[in-house]
């Protein structure tokens, strides 16, 4: 059975069009209502203050933290997407209907392994960097 | 899926085996990462990755001889890819010492591992038959080439180059990603081209082609394609439009590195469009059954802005990334003649044999230039040139000839590009239909012309004049060994042609194939 190419039309995304027309709208008449009928420009130091929710601001809006959670997130990131990863390929190989035939499968787990062998040379990698060394 | 049920264990073994370089070089670059936080070294880690790419470069000259038929499928193994896969294992080795030499013991296996992905990545480019495998090697190709900007210079100008270049390089890749999800919302298909002879399963170019298969809206929908694959490719190529970040970069980072921009990125972008196009084909229909207007277009301003730009440039590095957006205008010239077809020689042939030898001139010029640099008192405005040929004379001419290729002149191997360039506009049919490739024609000797004006403004500098200040120590030897090499084989290659494969077969007076023929060298 050859893959027939999609029937693709522009119509057929009219809904979105219209989503986004309605979003665009909303902003711009909000915008334009708070501009119409606010009672002119009276400026008070409350009102100057940045909106927190309704709480005083304490301190400065730009706050330092260290770098190295940076490098802690980048790792928990790849960790997570690899798991992520392995789901969908443990449900396609072996699952309850497998979408591959058994000859396939073989290939598959060798390239599943390989997956897993690329992340520990990371793993390897990033700890032999000293990565994980909380300096 | 008919594909799926041939693919069993014996098959993937065999397809491995085929992308064997390819896959052979990611190991080894995995192996270096790792091995690099053992033993430091810019020697060992140097040579492991010379050793390596030598090896890929063997097993490719093997692959393309007779013994391994062309296959088209997820893997192209065609005459682009079997002259590519050639190609780009030897300027990896060039490249290697250049990049090597620039960084400390620690950083080496690094940089190594990095270039070693790099190459495998245009290899794996130049035989994508799928967009999925082509955006690996594209991304291949940039992600290392982020963590190589920031080794090989991590100053602030050095900082600032790796963020620009980090930045639009994922902005191109997500212009070329959508580009590609409307070609496969229009087609149903990651594959480009058929998979099986009968015609049952067809890839996107075939489905593009067959005006059976055509939806009211496609054509418009195909031009928005088109447009956002070519911006995405065009950044990495620096066509015109896009290429505004590539002289800041060149400048901010360090001379071999810029060396490696100037090539690697460029041969991915310039190949994949050569894939997406369906101009690697000699079936079907090219540019997804549109003219060539586009490619034409981007072609004559890339080559005249680049070259018009170059002229005015004070910074060495940063007239030299004008020269290769000029350059990349040339290739991107004999891409739009067209592919080859029965009745003619198509521009494919001479695009790839201009690669192959804009990539020795290029990494020639750089490698010098590399040399030249001293830490304390760096090379960066082209009168730091001045008088160099007195100081330093195997130098000054190794640059000067690498310059005299990339201007054109007869005797070097960029002679025998542009003149095939020129020669695939002259005797095209579509020349005939339309004025437009004769006028591309024109263009081409003209920004050659143009282009002589700032090239030998560096050689004028080089030998005729005296330096107009103290002047720093040069660098490595084994700079100087790179760009020699270059230097020798662009005029080599300029003498001998068909070494690096230059057949050329006349037929009643017409060109009838101009054949890549890095593969004639393996296929006896």
């Amino acid at each position: 059975m050859p893959p027939e190419p999609f029937d693709f039309s522009l119509t057929t995304y009219y809904p979105i069009f219209l989503f986004l027309g309605a979003v665009i709208g909303f902003a711009v008449v909000s915008l334009l209502l708070s501009y119409l009928i606010n009672p002119g420009r009276i400026t008070t130091s409350v009102k100057q203050m940045p909106y927190e929710s309704g709480m005083d601001p304490i301190g400065d809006a730009r706050q330092q933290f260290d770098v190295r959670f940076y490098l802690i997130a980048i790792l928990f990131l790849v960790f997570d997407v690899e798991l992520l990863f392995l789901y969908p390929w443990a449900v396609a190989t072996y699952g309850e209907y497998p979408v591959v035939t058994p000859s396939l499968q073989t290939v598959l787990f060798w390239e599943g392994m390989i997956f897993l062998a690329t992340l520990l040379l990371a793993w390897i990698v990033a700890w032999r960097k000293g990565v994980f060394r909380w300096r | 899926m008919p594909t799926q049920e041939m693919l069993d264990v014996t098959g993937f073994l065999g397809l491995s085996l085929r992308a064997g370089p390819e896959l052979g070089l990611l190991a080894l670059a995995c192996l270096t990462f790792l091995g690099g936080t053992f033993i430091r070294g810019r020697l060992l880690w140097g040579l492991v990755g010379v050793i390596g790419l030598g090896f890929a470069a063997g097993f490719s000259a093997i692959q393309s001889g007779p013994a391994f038929a062309p296959t088209r499928d997820f893997f192209c193994f065609d005459d682009v890819a079997s002259c590519v896969r050639l190609i780009v294992p030897i300027l990896g080795m060039l490249m290697l010492p250049i990049l090597v030499a620039e960084v400390d013991d620690v950083r080496a296996a690094d940089i190594v591992g990095c270039t070693l992905c790099a190459c495998a990545g245009v290899s794996l480019t130049s035989m994508a038959g799928d967009l999925v495998l082509l955006f690996l090697g594209l991304e291949a190709v940039s992600i290392p080439t982020y963590v190589m900007l920031y080794l090989a210079r991590h100053d602030r100008r050095g900082q600032e180059a790796t963020l620009k270049y980090f930045m639009l390089s994922i902005f191109s890749s997500a212009l070329f990603l959508f580009g590609a999800s409307y070609l496969y919302g229009l087609t149903g298909q990651t594959r480009l081209t058929s998979v099986s002879s009968n015609g049952l399963s067809r890839g996107i170019l075939e489905l593009l082609a067959d005006p059976s298969s055509q939806r009211f809206d496609m054509p418009r929908t195909l031009a928005i394609a088109l447009i956002f694959v070519i911006a995405g490719l065009g950044m990495k190529i620096t066509a015109v439009p896009f290429h505004f970040y590539a002289p800041d970069v060149y400048q901010g980072t360090s001379p071999g590195m810029a060396g490696f921009l100037s090539w690697f990125p460029k041969a991915a972008g310039l190949i994949a469009l050569l894939r997406v196009l369906g101009l690697a084909h000699g079936h079907g229909e090219p540019f997804g059954g549109m003219d060539g207007t586009l490619i034409w277009i981007l072609a004559v301003v890339t080559m005249t802005l680049g070259n018009c730009l170059a002229i005015w440039q004070g910074n060495l590095r940063r007239m030299l990334a004008y020269s290769g957006v000029a350059q990349g205008g040339y290739m991107l010239a004999s891409l739009a003649v067209g592919p080859a077809t029965h009745q003619h020689a198509g521009g494919v042939g001479p695009m790839l044999f201009y690669l192959a030898a804009y990539g020795i001139m290029s990494l020639g010029a750089f490698a010098i230039i590399a040399y030249l640099n001293d830490p304390e008192m760096p090379v960066e405005h082209i009168d730091d040139l001045a008088g160099l040929g007195s100081r330093a004379p195997i130098a000054s001419w190794s640059l000067a000839i690498c310059l005299f290729g990339m201007l054109g002149l007869p005797l070097t191997v960029g002679f025998i590009a542009k003149a095939q360039v020129l020669l695939a506009t002259l005797v095209s049919p579509m020349a005939a239909g339309s004025s437009l490739i004769g006028i591309l024609g024109l263009l081409i000797v003209f920004n050659a012309a143009v282009g002589a004006w700032y090239y030998l403004g560096l050689v004028h500098r080089m030998f005729l004049r005296r330096p107009l200040g103290p002047q720093g120590k040069c660098g490595p030897k084994v700079q100087l060994a790179a760009g020699l090499v270059c230097a020798i084989l662009t005029v080599l290659l300029g003498i001998v042609p068909s070494w690096l494969g230059w057949t050329q077969i006349r037929q009643g007076g017409r060109v009838h194939a101009i054949v890549p023929a890095v593969t004639m060298v393996a296929k006896p």
